[in-house]
């Protein structure tokens, strides 16, 4: 069987893929962290670049900024924003994969957000949620809701209700779309059989969904983490980690040092997020994969 | 029958509902592309006091918009098809003959999910390779980034084609490339048609990887267009507007073809069970 | 099923070879396009290619890049009558604004920069922004056209006595006071001039339901202008504090006239007179507040005035006053702007001097400024340059004492303190929220500026 398996499934079959991720992605990425224990900074092109070390880490966490609130901002992010994109996307991927009307229509309309431009996002979404003249405080006031009014970016109690709830408009319809392949490889004869028996919305969802969806779900769970983790563009369109530094998250922070041409420090930072990434994506993947086995 | 009525009723409501809260803001930039630069601005829903269909065709031509579409496509459709198929064939064998190597193999992929960008060493790599400046060095960085992604969606749906039909094929004397191509890409279609219309959409909106890797305008893609219209206290929101308008009908498009294979591997999948 | 695949395959390649034609087609549609416009501008440029006669750059080409908003199409007339001249092209790429400077910095690391840069530049960017000039920007040193660059603007183009870059920017009123004249007539006010009038004229407008003073605040860059624009202020009431801020022998912590102005700002902001959500609200509808009077102040470029009645045929008139944050009389006078600069590593060095020359013709200069509806002069010693002054302008600068005129802002006077102009706003609202108290946020700023002193290796800081 097992030389029956290298003929069939030959192992040729990797080496591109694997040689251009490699070349092209892994190894610029890895080169780049040896940045972080570099002096490197704009005015390396004078000095040269120096090794220094741990130096930059040691930075991050005894600097004047607060980073470790960075970090718990960003993990916060992740675990709430994950939430509510996940299950109702869920749903609604159940929904369109029934014979609903215009079911191919919907699944469009609501993945369209997902490619609107962040910086589009950022602009219409300032102006919907501005407090004097936006949309949403007007459509309050026409519902007389009037009370609900809020300001919505500007507001520390409300600002980060505000950023999850554009963030679910954009990502709902992605993490459906995923959703919904996996949904499409359920054999139907599953549910029909599952009817017959009499088993309700729930009972399916418990018994066949579910279970057969794990993939799906693994999936959207990892890009979920890593998109929360690394978040950026959605926070710095519409707040720019403000107001004051309410919304900061570590890539925030690592964009500030940037642009200050701090690019060594910069880099260390970005090395933290992978490093709390991999050890939560690669946790979570070995979880799911042996409750499989 | 009363009662599947209601529910069918619940739902439409339900995705009616929806769909007003997507559309709203998509709305607002249609019906903003066609005003004037004043009233534009102040993003109302109001239909505009002077219909501008003229703002489109200005941008095209401001924007220079058919230059930047042909880099687009070229860049996203290149880069996404031959990513998504490389991609299969690794997952395929990944997955399928899991020996310890494989599976190192499979998780040293899947880091490259949490790797940050650095430009500067990208930029290095490919002038190594003498491939900085050149559409082929960017499309081959935009494969290279998605190969994690597709590798590490397609891996976990594989396991759901089942391998009988490898054994089948392999009887009847199939190599392993038409194994791959005849039976188990059809079987596949509506996981890689996901894969496709996904990756399609972030290389089409990632204009910073063509602008760092290339030193000419001419290479740039259609997304960094609009960024002109962009100014100190100075936007020209109708035109940003229309643009962006333009900007997103080809994933519009690709999304649309795409939804047809999703949906068709559905019932082909049913027909067989 | 095999036909499937070979099918899909089919069109799929189809669809590449396709794109790949669009995008020639493209292409050669746009050059035409270009060229058709250079024609039409040719006619004007037809006597300088003969008297130039010069057809030594025939075919090369001339890159250029720029972040938005520092060239817009104000050169293009210049740029076509340039490639006329001298049979070449020219390929401008306007890069947006907050990618641009990671984007040029890379660029330059990595030696893959275009024939021309431009940096926004001040008499510290050359050696924070550039870094090393001696390997990345071409020595002009001797070009004739120093001459045009009055002293104050020379000193952000040039790096220990070599001549570097070229600096064509107006000398408009840049963030001072914009209002609403014939409103402020019809309320019975006048033009405030300290802090405590403009307090009760805030007030006044305030009562009639109009926001006093609109701040952008979510725009993240507009709202600190009030506290930095009035650097002349702070210099005048302790002599000497930015040159002890560059030598660090002072800092901003403890500053009382700092303390004031924001203590000042916060007042303003809890009064409500910067408008009910300024925090939450960015500058996209500003020109429509103004032309609809719901707003009566707000800190602008001497320009806006025209931007606003030519955006919304508002019959107003407007006025422009110094900012009077600590009862300021001090004029921002700021010798920062965009400046280009020549990339060591061009391959045709000759043909980047020529384009410098060419641009600062007479000629060239007024073009530029004729096309840029924006500008109303440029600050440049050509005496045959016609300058649009505006007679807003000339009766507000005819208000000032030029005695008021020499110290700089304080962003750009002191070195390190421009590049956490983010950074501070974002403080400057977490002190207006209460989240910060306002030493910290001075505080704040000297820690930044060592950061920013120990990157660039500063002797003072060590």
């Amino acid at each position: 069987m097992n030389v029956n398996k290298k003929k069939i499934y030959p192992q040729w079959f990797i080496v591109l893929p694997l040689v251009i991720y490699v070349l092209f992605f892994l190894l610029p990425s890895i080169l780049g962290v040896g940045y972080s224990f570099t002096d490197w900074s704009s005015k390396s092109a004078k000095t040269g670049i120096h090794f220094v070390g741990l130096k930059n880490y040691i930075d991050i966490f005894t600097s004047n900024k607060n980073y470790v609130q960075g970090i718990l901002h960003t993990l916060m992010f992740t675990v709430v924003s994950n939430i509510i994109k996940l299950i109702p996307a869920l749903f609604l991927a159940i929904l369109l994969n029934e014979s609903i009307k215009c079911r191919g229509l919907y699944r469009t309309l609501f993945y369209l957000p997902s490619i609107l431009p962040f910086v589009i996002i950022g602009l219409i979404f300032k102006s919907i949620l501005n407090y004097n003249n936006g949309l949403l405080n007007a459509a309050l006031e026409f519902l007389h809701l009037g009370f609900l009014k809020q300001k919505w970016l500007s507001d520390l109690g409300v600002v980060w209700k505000s950023i999850f709830a554009v963030d679910a408009w954009r990502g709902v319809g992605y993490v459906m779309t995923i959703f919904i392949a996996g949904l499409s490889a359920i054999p139907s004869s599953y549910y029909e059989a599952a009817s017959i028996d009499g088993a309700n919305f729930w009972q399916k969802l418990r018994m066949i969904t579910l279970p057969m969806l794990k993939g799906s779900i693994m999936i959207n769970l990892v890009f979920g983490i890593t998109y929360g983790l690394k978040v950026f563009d959605i926070i710095y369109v519409l707040t720019n980690g403000g107001p004051g530094h309410a919304t900061e998250v570590l890539t925030t922070y690592s964009f500030q040092l940037y642009s200050t041409g701090q690019y060594g420090m910069s880099t260390a930072m970005n090395t933290v997020l992978l490093i709390i990434t991999a050890i939560i994506g690669v946790g979570v993947v070995k979880m799911m994969s042996r409750q499989e086995g | 029958m009363m009662k599947r009525r209601i529910s069918a009723v619940l739902k439409q409501a339900v995705c009616i509902l929806l769909s007003i809260i997507v559309i709203a803001p998509f709305y607002m930039v249609l019906i903003n592309s066609f005003k004037g630069k004043s009233e534009a601005a102040r993003m109302s829903l109001s239909l505009p006091a002077e219909w501008l269909f003229s703002n489109y065709a200005e941008v095209i031509e401001k924007a220079k918009l058919w230059q930047g579409l042909g880099n687009s496509l070229l860049y996203a459709l290149v880069s996404t098809f031959i990513g998504v198929i490389l991609s299969a064939m690794a997952a395929f064998v990944l997955s399928r003959n899991k020996i310890k190597l494989n599976k190192f193999l499979y998780f040293f992929i899947l880091c490259g999910l949490f790797f940050p960008i650095n430009y500067v060493t990208l930029i290095r790599v490919l002038q190594f390779f003498h491939l900085n400046d050149t559409r082929i060095g960017i499309i081959i960085t935009f494969t290279g980034a998605m190969i994690p992604f597709c590798v590490f969606t397609i891996y976990n749906f594989i396991s759901s084609v089942p391998t009988e039909m490898d054994e089948a094929a392999v009887i009847d004397g199939a190599g392993p490339l038409s194994l791959f191509f005849r039976i188990i890409v059809p079987m596949l279609k509506p996981t890689m048609v996901t894969c496709f219309i996904l990756q399609f959409m972030t290389v089409w909106s990632d204009f910073l990887t063509p602008l760092y890797l290339s030193s000419k305008s001419k290479m740039f893609p259609m997304t960094m267009s609009v960024y002109q219209f962009f100014g100190k206290n100075k936007n020209s929101w109708n035109y940003i507007f229309a643009d962006i308008i333009l900007t997103c009908l080809p994933v519009i498009i690709v999304y649309l073809l795409g939804q047809r294979y999703i949906i068709g591997g559905l019932t082909s999948g049913a027909v067989k069970e | 099923m095999k036909n499937k695949v070979l099918a899909l395959l089919l069109c799929l390649g189809m669809t590449v070879s396709l794109t790949a034609c669009g995008g020639d087609a493209g292409s050669d549609e746009s050059t035409a396009g270009g060229q058709d416009s250079s024609e039409a501008a040719g006619e004007a440029g037809e006597e300088a290619t003969e008297s130039a006669g010069s057809d030594d750059f025939a075919g090369e080409e001339l890159s250029i890049i720029v972040s938005a908003d520092w060239m817009n199409d104000y050169y293009d007339e210049t740029i076509s009558r340039f490639e006329d001249t001298y049979s070449v092209t020219v390929d401008l790429q306007t890069i947006p604004a907050d990618q641009y400077s990671d984007i040029l910095q890379s660029k330059l690391e990595t030696g893959t920069c275009t024939d021309v840069f431009w940096i926004q530049s001040n008499p510290f960017a050359i050696a924070s922004v550039i870094g090393n000039p001696e390997e990345y920007c071409l020595d002009f040193t001797g070009e004739a056209w120093e001459g045009i660059m009055p002293e104050a603007r020379l000193s952000s183009c040039k790096y220990e006595d070599k001549l570097y870059g070229l600096q064509i920017w107006h000398n408009s009123p840049e963030y001072v006071m914009v209002y609403n004249k014939s409103l402020f007539e019809e309320l019975n006010l006048t033009v405030p001039k300290t802090y405590a009038e403009l307090k009760s004229v805030c007030e006044k407008i305030y009562a009639e339901g109009i926001t006093p003073w609109f701040m952008p605040g979510a725009d993240g860059w507009q709202h600190q202008l009030a506290f930095f624009q009035i650097g002349g202020v702070y210099e005048e009431t302790d002599p000497g504090l930015y040159e002890a801020l560059n030598n660090n022998t002072a800092v901003f912590a403890g500053n009382e006239k700092m303390l004031e102005v924001l203590g000042q700002f916060k007042e303003l902001s809890d009064a409500g007179y910067f408008g009910e959500d300024w925090i939450g609200t960015d500058s996209s509808n500003m020109a429509n507040e103004f032309g609809d009077r719901t707003c009566a102040m707000a800190m602008a470029n001497s320009s806006y005035v025209k931007q606003i009645k030519d955006e919304t045929g508002s019959e107003d008139e407007f006025g422009m006053f110094l900012i009077p944050l600590g009862d300021n009389d001090t004029f921002p006078t700021n010798p920062a702007g965009p400046t280009m600069f020549g990339y060591a590593g061009t391959e045709h060095p000759e043909l980047v001097r020529e384009w410098f020359r060419f641009v600062t013709t007479t000629e060239s200069l007024q073009e530029i400024l004729d096309n840029s509806g924006k500008y109303t002069n440029l600050d440049v010693t050509d005496e045959n340059l016609e300058q649009h002054w505006l007679p807003e302008e000339e009766e507000f600068m005819n208000t000032v004492d030029k005695s008021k005129m020499l110290t700089p802002v304080l962003q750009t006077g002191t070195k390190y303190t421009n590049d956490y102009w983010m950074d501070f706003g974002a403080d400057l609202i977490a002190y207006c929220q209460g989240t910060m108290d306002a030493d910290t946020v001075l505080a704040n700023m000297d820690a930044n500026r060592a950061a920013g002193a120990a990157t660039a290796g500063d002797e003072a800081w060590q």
